[in-house]
């Protein structure tokens, strides 16, 4: 029994996993939240290349975009110069796809996004930037700053989450090992800077709390070493915590100090009644690790930030998946990442399928944008990768997604540009419109102020962003 | 012709002139003329270079130092331009920095990073390094180079100031990352030729070719399979974009589309047949050799334009070295690359106008020496500014602390403050950066992780014994924080002027922020090993005193004054006694490590 099968039939039983256990105290939690939406935001660190992703189907005319892609892309997909090579990579390993008279292949090893594309639950955006100068280091900032002005030492600005979050009077629960650049949150005073009052860090949902000495629990005036200490910094930064400035340099770490008081025993609390689905722990403890055990340690933040919805005021979730910058050996390198996110029975389809039969309602109300810094080029290189490139393709996931391919999948003309030094893939719309586009479905009238200058960028003919969402 | 980066080192000097100086004895940085103010930069006043000054150079450039407090004041005294040719060196010694500890003498040894690898491997009577450790430090051992590191920045006798710049250098600047393909052995080569170049005064561009043409960089970009041949260039354009991107600060907005056809590409091929042998070991395993061959068959033949100049060379060595010439005098890396070492060392609050005064700094060396610049800005009012903040990663926050309570390389060697374990639940190590190529875990984001603080705070409570450890029966070993910590005139050490002393040794910011509420804990804990609150009131020791209320309420102020005016046992024949003494300081050290104060450092 896999484990979507295995899933299935605890949902008909009701026995263990999602049922009992849970059914029994969701209700008290979901009947606050229910209808509010979330928004999660996945980043795809180092540039990955979506060309390997999503294929055109292999074709024997040399004239046709298809011949045109595996003749000059066979050696990323590390496999033989020959056309017999690449049709049976074509064959083998892509799952063709039709979507209103345009197919194209998914990773086999992606299956679970070719099943949600056909559900209609994936809009796949094509031709789509948030850098052109292909470099990371400032690409990732204007990524995820969503101003496309935002210079390459602006380290210390707000993000396009943290401004989102500032409008929705939420939280970012931010569930990677540092608070990414997405999450700040825009600062009253200084410009430049950033302020993340609405940030919750929760690398590990399951240790959020500060040390408290289990003798200071019976005993508050307990004497021993653990006790003075906890006692010494604890009444030392409640006191303090009043006479700090919020401009002063050392304000964020009361901010810290404040935020895990607030949360950790309500937060021990609710979690005891719920035990890290199987499925999930399987991911970084267990016999069915990903290949990335700490993506795995995500996705338990990302359910257990479900659970804790209305403690945390969960409106947005921050998470990462680095390592895409694939110069050499790029299938070796990529393809077990991207099962890792898109696999059948792997990270996301677990987790939408977990919450789906727990927590029903927070998977109606929830989405999930995956996107990386810029695309690569349309030529392998000579070590058997991409090099940068600036246009790419990104995924926006949920229920209430409206499914389909917005932009030109293989744009006419491109083909013409395989084979020219550095050509890659023109970046039509700008990343700020899809950011607007899912600022507006959180919250009517809000990408105006999270995107600022929005309606003034880059957006291809044809590509209506407001009609990726059907609800 | 073949090449080999074991004459990388020759060429260089030969190119730019000069000749290599061996390490020890000529040109000695001590011997440095004075910093002096000329129109590039303003120097700080000789009224604002006080100990706190000198203490904020000390932490930020040398994770604290060991100099006495004497040898502080010293400098303090001194005009800033003459102090800081004595307190910033690249050697690997330092003797006012650093004094040499009768223990090990480590200042008579080779102190490269590889030097001290294989002292501290080696069965030599001078390795005071514990046996069942040695093996650790071997350069084929997993993590040895960090090893080696981390325990080289905690030693008295070498120069922390070296290993500072060189982790700049290695971690976020130019990184060689241990977790993308690179051996120990290319990384040991790696930062000891970055710091030979460096401490040589050589110009910067030449210590750039020297980690651009190196193994460990052709290894991790994999650029060791370029090949050019048939007319065709067969490889990656990886490092080809990073030279001038990661290296030199060229973005290539000068031209965005010249840069990507014709400067990108044209690196690639003058990164071609750069060629890293593999070598057999003798248990059956290999590493990569740490030198360059540098051949030509497979190297793009004749000139190549890059930056709207023609490179020649016959290798990729010859053509990467001239290339270098014209890339540091570029104007997107004059703008750059300076701000970069400036974000990367000491600034995470950079404005326009900082920016300029940075720029301006770099653009007046007719010669692009680092150490001059580093002196430069570390005297100048753009450092010494009210508007500086430097954040701390947790590395630098965590060798400040570990090198601040460690008195002895023998407490060193008995790794009572090692701080590897703390890094790794910070999330972090060594040569292995959380951005891979792009650098280390920032102080921004160290700042910005709530759960780095949580770390901190609860390692002062569950771990307090990493602070207040004051004896060991097995290892003989008694702390002595008698030796260090001041007697007030009267010859006793006295709870208020020990307190005041470990806030300026831990924060360096000459009680700025040694308020009401820190000196109420700290006393608490020096005095009595309890907190403020237990000592006020023992049946309500939970309660929460303001500031307002200690400074006000007459009890309170006089719990207060009796705290300051205790007396401590640090000297005391009875052994009980001074190592409660000795124990009570560790509490308040813990104490401080968790206060906000020790995450950064104001310019002011």
């Amino acid at each position: 029994m896999n484990r979507r099968e295995f899933l299935k039939s605890v949902c008909m039983t009701t026995l263990l996993l999602g049922s009992g256990l849970y059914r029994r105290a969701l209700p008290a939690r979901a009947s606050t939240v229910s209808s509010r939406k979330t928004f999660l935001n996945l980043v795809l660190e180092g540039g990955p290349d979506m060309r390997h992703l999503i294929v055109p189907p292999y074709s024997d005319d040399s004239a046709s975009y298809g011949y045109t892609y595996w003749s000059h892309r066979w050696r990323s997909h590390e496999i033989a110069g020959a056309p017999a090579a690449w049709q049976s990579r074509w064959e083998s390993d892509y799952s063709p796809v039709t979507w209103q008279g345009t197919t194209f292949g998914i990773l086999n090893k992606a299956g679970w996004l070719k099943e949600a594309f056909e559900a209609g639950n994936v809009a796949v955006i094509s031709n789509i930037y948030a850098s052109k100068n292909r470099d990371h280091s400032h690409s990732l900032l204007k990524l995820e700053s969503g101003d496309l002005t935002t210079g390459n030492n602006d380290f210390g600005r707000d993000g396009w989450g943290g401004r989102l979050a500032a409008v929705l009077e939420g939280n970012v629960v931010s569930m990677t090992s540092r608070v990414r650049l997405f999450c700040n949150g825009p600062h009253p005073d200084l410009a430049g800077s950033h302020d993340n009052k609405r940030v919750i860090s929760a690398r590990d949902t399951r240790n959020l709390g500060l040390y408290y000495p289990e003798s200071l629990k019976e005993d508050p005036s307990a004497r021993d070493n653990r006790a003075v200490m906890a006692r010494a910094l604890s009444s030392y930064y409640q006191a303090k915590q009043d006479e700090i400035s919020t401009s002063s340099s050392y304000y964020k770490f009361f901010q810290h100090y404040t935020a895990y008081r607030a949360f950790d025993e309500v937060v021990n609390q609710r979690l005891a009644d719920y035990p890290v689905p199987e499925e999930i722990l399987a991911f970084y403890e267990g016999s069915q690790r990903l290949n990335s055990t700490y993506f795995g340690e995500q996705l338990r933040n990302v359910f257990d930030s479900y659970v804790l919805s209305d403690i945390l005021n969960f409106r947005i979730g921050s998470l990462e998946y680095g390592g895409w910058d694939s110069h050499r050996n790029q299938a070796t390198m990529i393809e077990p990442k991207l099962a890792d996110i898109f696999g059948t029975d792997q990270g996301l389809d677990t987790v939408f399928s977990i919450l789906q039969s727990t927590l029903p309602a927070d998977y109606n109300n929830m989405v999930v944008l995956i996107a990386g810094e810029f695309g690569r080029q349309l030529e392998a290189n000579g070590d058997q990768g991409t090099d940068h490139g600036r246009g790419n393709q990104m995924f926006l996931i949920g229920p209430q997604v409206k499914g389909g391919l917005y932009g030109e999948l293989f744009p006419t003309g491109e083909r013409e540009k395989y084979g020219q030094p550095g050509a890659d893939t023109d970046g039509l719309t700008s990343v700020e419109r899809l950011y607007a586009a899912i600022a507006e479905w959180m919250q009517p009238g809000s990408a105006a102020t999270v995107v600022p200058d929005y309606t003034n960028s880059d957006l291809e003919s044809g590509v209506e962003p407001e009609a990726l969402f059907s609800s | 012709m073949r090449v080999t980066s074991r004459f990388v080192s020759v060429f260089l000097s030969c190119f730019t002139g000069l000749v290599l100086l061996c390490e020890s004895g000529q040109g000695s940085p001590l011997s440095d003329p004075p910093i002096v103010e000329d129109e590039s930069f303003s120097m700080v006043s000789d009224e604002q270079w006080d100990e706190t000054a000198v203490r904020k150079v000390l932490h930020l450039f040398a994770y604290g130092g060991f100099a006495p407090d004497e040898q502080i004041q010293v400098w303090a005294d001194m005009d800033p331009g003459s102090a800081i040719v004595q307190m910033i060196t690249l050697d690997t010694n330092n003797q006012l920095l650093s004094p040499a500890d009768s223990y090990d003498r480590l200042s008579r040894h080779d102190g490269t990073l590889t030097g001290l690898s294989q002292l501290w491997s080696s069965r030599r009577s001078a390795n005071k390094m514990p046996r069942k450790n040695r093996e650790r430090f071997e350069a084929a051992s997993h993590n040895s180079p960090a090893r080696t590191w981390l325990h080289a920045v905690g030693k008295r006798g070498l120069n922390p100031v070296r290993q500072k710049i060189g982790f700049m250098e290695t971690n976020y600047h130019l990184v060689a990352n241990l977790d993308a393909g690179v051996f120990n052995q290319q990384l040991f080569r790696y930062y000891d030729d970055i710091l030979l170049s460096l401490a040589d005064r050589r110009p910067y561009q030449d210590m750039l070719t020297t980690a651009a043409a190196s193994a460990a960089i052709a290894v991790q970009y994999n650029h060791q399979e370029n090949r050019f041949v048939d007319g065709k260039f067969e490889g990656n354009e990886d490092f080809a974009r990073e030279y001038h991107q990661l290296f030199f600060g060229i973005l290539g907005e000068y031209d965005p589309g010249y840069h990507e056809m014709t400067t990108i590409r044209g690196t690639a091929k003058a990164l071609t047949d750069m060629n890293v042998e593999r070598i057999e070991g003798w248990r059956g395993d290999y590493y990569l050799s740490p030198e360059v061959d540098f051949g030509t068959e497979f190297h793009y033949p004749g000139s190549l334009e890059i930056l709207y100049e023609t490179i020649e060379g016959e290798n990729a060595l010859e053509k990467i070295s001239n290339l270098s010439q014209f890339a540091i005098e570029h104007q997107e890396s004059l703008d750059n690359l300076p701000v970069m070492l400036v974000r990367f060392l000491a600034d995470d609050n950079l404005d326009d106008d900082k920016k300029g005064q940075i720029r301006a700094m770099w653009a007046g060396l007719d010669e692009k020496d680092l150490l001059t610049f580093i002196r430069k800005y570390a005297v100048s009012t753009t450092f010494h500014n009210a508007s500086r903040v430097k954040y701390w990663p947790s590395i630098e926050r965590q060798l400040i602390i570990s090198n601040l309570l460690t008195l002895t390389n023998r407490e060193s060697y008995l790794g009572y403050y090692y701080p590897e374990h703390y890094l790794r639940n910070d999330g972090v190590a060594v040569f292995r950066p959380t951005h891979n190529v792009f650098g280390q875990q920032t102080g921004l984001e160290a700042s910005d992780e709530p759960s780095i603080f949580k770390e901190s705070y609860n390692r002062s409570i569950d771990g307090f014994w990493f602070f207040a450890r004051h004896h060991e029966q097995d290892d003989r070993w008694e702390k002595d924080w008698a030796a260090v910590i001041p007697q007030t005139e009267d010859g006793s050490f006295r709870v208020q002027a020990v307190g005041e002393w470990l806030w300026n040794r831990f924060a360096a910011d000459g009680l700025k922020k040694f308020g009401m509420l820190e000196r109420a804990q700290v006393y608490a804990l020096l005095a009595s090993g309890t907190d403020f609150g237990y000592f006020v009131d023992a049946s309500n020791a939970a309660a929460v005193y303001s500031a307002q209320e200690i400074e006000t309420d007459p009890l309170l102020q006089e719990f207060m004054q009796d705290l300051a005016l205790t007396r401590m046992n640090l000297d005391s024949e009875d052994s009980e006694k001074r190592r409660t003494a000795n124990f009570r300081v560790g509490l308040a050290i813990g104490f401080i490590a968790a206060t906000p104060y020790v995450f950064a450092q104001e310019g002011l």
